[in-house]
């Protein structure tokens, strides 16, 4: 362990062979491969070297991406990403249990002045935990215990919201009748 | 969390599983998760082994000052409960209910920090960038970390690994680099290497306010009300201008580890005050009915001492407080991490004699984004 010159603070670089490879990328060749007189189909005037895994189309140099262990075009990569939503292809995803979950949580870490808003957030909670119970809930395959805790935490607030209203109207329409002051 | 599922397995997770990094059979997988509370959205950065170029790791002095917040933390707490001469056992009830979570949560912080060890800062290097890996934040992870991947890095990069490095003389290519660092350092405008230094300038203010936060209860404990209500100005102050900043870092999405400790902290803390509250009331109220002097509201004033009115503000201040420092601490984050942003990018020292200093890094070096594909060039 060395010492930045710096900043002393300490410091590992674990160098791999990767870093002495500072050419264009390996060259891995396809498993298949045009006869010759193949041209790339986005660009007519290069000589066609690999096919699509995905759609077979003929691909230059440039357009092959390497996934994996696959050579696919863009247009591929970009069906499996962004429309067929494909694991191992996506590159973000909204986790809606979480968020049911975190909706249903806001009045009790907004404690009790603000407990009231478990009137908006409950029903919130209750229309993600309908409306994408069968969605993926994330990279790492997981329970439903967030689910179920989301159902509790959002039918309480609500149902505590409700209650602490009636309450505060209750003890407002008695105090008008009284006459006087809470 | 699962440590393995399908052909991946894990290596390490951040707080609260918000991030995490998994080997799969040919690629690493960084899953990054930025939200609120729990992670809203999750982002994917994938690598493949042979891309891998550099495992970096740096010290940090993370670990320090969060020894430092979270025994400041449960101090303050602990002398809110049991320094005071109560009056009434129901007044210190109250306030351990208040504080008790707290103190337990500092002291749990205070434990797993020095459990955990070291504090560092752990990156991937590939050729088109650089990418922190924010679940290898200790020490000792990352040496499990690096002592699981480096076999799979050099059994993957046995193409490449044929290659060998410019030969130098003796003790020429080390002593380069030190040079160069050395000028690197040197020639830079004043102020470029304190940027790096230790410490963080949030910590300072947050620690502040923590302290003023036990001192008013002190304070307030001994009937010192002004105290009490210089330090509620302060708290408030500083809620205000937390929740502007909050919601600027929200709308980024990005939450640090700190915060969202802070923010579970205070989610426990609440739910123990309702339901201890509730309980309290219940108990009281079934006491007075056994005696039959009324039922409600004149219980409640005879535990706490104060009409259901005033006592509602004082919990209100008391939820003021808390909601102010976990939202003081968010906001100097993302003041923090602001300014940070804007940092310049260091250039890296070239290596004299070295075929670094011709080449360069001409393939993207200061690009901050791993590439999600491997583009054939």
């Amino acid at each position: 362990m060395e010492s930045c010159l710096g900043c002393a603070s300490e410091v590992v670089v674990r160098l791999f062979p990767a870093a002495l490879d500072r050419g264009p990328a390996r060259d891995r060749e396809a498993a298949i491969a045009p006869g010759e007189g193949g041209r790339c189909f986005a660009h007519p005037e290069k000589a066609a070297l690999l096919v699509c895994e995905g759609c077979g189309r003929f691909l230059c140099r440039d357009c092959d991406t390497l996934w994996g262990s696959e050579h696919l075009c863009l247009t591929c990569i970009y069906e499996r990403r962004e429309v067929k939503q494909t694991e191992g292809f996506t590159d973000r995803r909204f986790l809606y249990d979480n968020a049911a979950l975190s909706l249903a949580a806001v009045p009790f870490v907004a404690a009790y002045p603000f407990f009231w808003v478990g009137f908006l957030t409950g029903p919130m909670a209750m229309y993600y935990l309908i409306r994408h119970r069968g969605d993926s809930r994330g990279f790492v395959p997981r329970g439903r215990g967030r689910l179920v805790l989301a159902w509790v935490l959002s039918v309480t607030s609500l149902l505590g919201s409700l209650a602490l209203l009636g309450l505060l109207l209750w003890a407002v329409f008695q105090a008008a009748a009284r006459g006087g002051n809470l | 969390m699962k440590k393995r599922f399908g052909d991946y397995r894990r290596l390490a997770r951040g707080s609260f599983g918000c991030s995490s990094l998994w080997a799969g059979p040919d690629h690493l997988v960084y899953v990054r998760g930025t939200g609120f509370l729990l992670p809203l959205v999750e982002e994917y950065k994938r690598f493949r082994y042979e891309d891998v170029r550099a495992i970096t790791m740096t010290g940090s002095s993370f670990a320090f000052w969060m020894l430092i917040l979270s025994a400041a933390a449960a101090v303050s707490s602990a002398a809110g409960i049991f320094l005071p001469d109560y009056e009434e056992l129901a007044g210190q009830v109250v306030v351990s209910i208040f504080l008790g979570p707290i103190l337990f949560a500092g002291l749990f912080i205070l434990v797993w920090n020095l459990v955990r060890g070291s504090s560092c800062r752990c990156c991937i290097e590939t050729s088109v960038g650089q990418v922190r890996i924010r679940p290898v934040s200790r020490l000792r992870v990352f040496e499990r970390v690096l002592a699981e991947l480096e076999p799979l890095l050099l059994e993957h990069q046995q193409a490449v690994a044929s290659i060998q490095p410019p030969e130098l003389p003796g003790g020429q290519r080390r002593e380069g680099a030190v040079a160069g660092t050395r000028a690197a350092v040197q020639g830079a405008p004043a102020g470029a290497a304190r940027v790096v230094g230790r410490g963080s300038p949030f910590l300072v203010p947050t620690l502040l306010a923590m302290l003023s936060f036990g001192a008013a209860w002190l304070m307030y404990a001994h009937r010192l009300d002004t105290g009490w209500l210089i330090a509620a100005g302060v708290l408030n102050l500083l809620l205000f201008g937390g929740v502007v900043v909050a919601i600027v870092q929200l709308l980024r999405g990005y939450t640090p580890g700190v915060v969202l400790v802070v923010l579970w902290t205070s989610l426990v803390q609440q739910l123990v005050v309702m339901m201890a509250w509730f309980a309290l009331y219940m108990v009281w109220s079934i006491k007075i009915a056994m005696h039959a002097e009324g039922v409600g509201t004149a219980a409640f004033n005879e535990l706490f001492g104060h009409p259901v009115v005033q006592a509602g503000s004082y919990y209100f201040s008391l939820g003021n407080g808390i909601l102010s420092l976990v939202l003081g601490i968010s906001g100097l984050a993302g003041i923090r991490s602001h300014f940070l942003r804007r940092r310049p990018p260091a250039a890296p020292p070239a290596l004299p004699g070295s075929a670094d200093s011709e080449g360069g890094r001409s393939e993207g070096g200061g690009a901050r984004e791993a590439p999600r594909v491997s583009k054939r060039r």
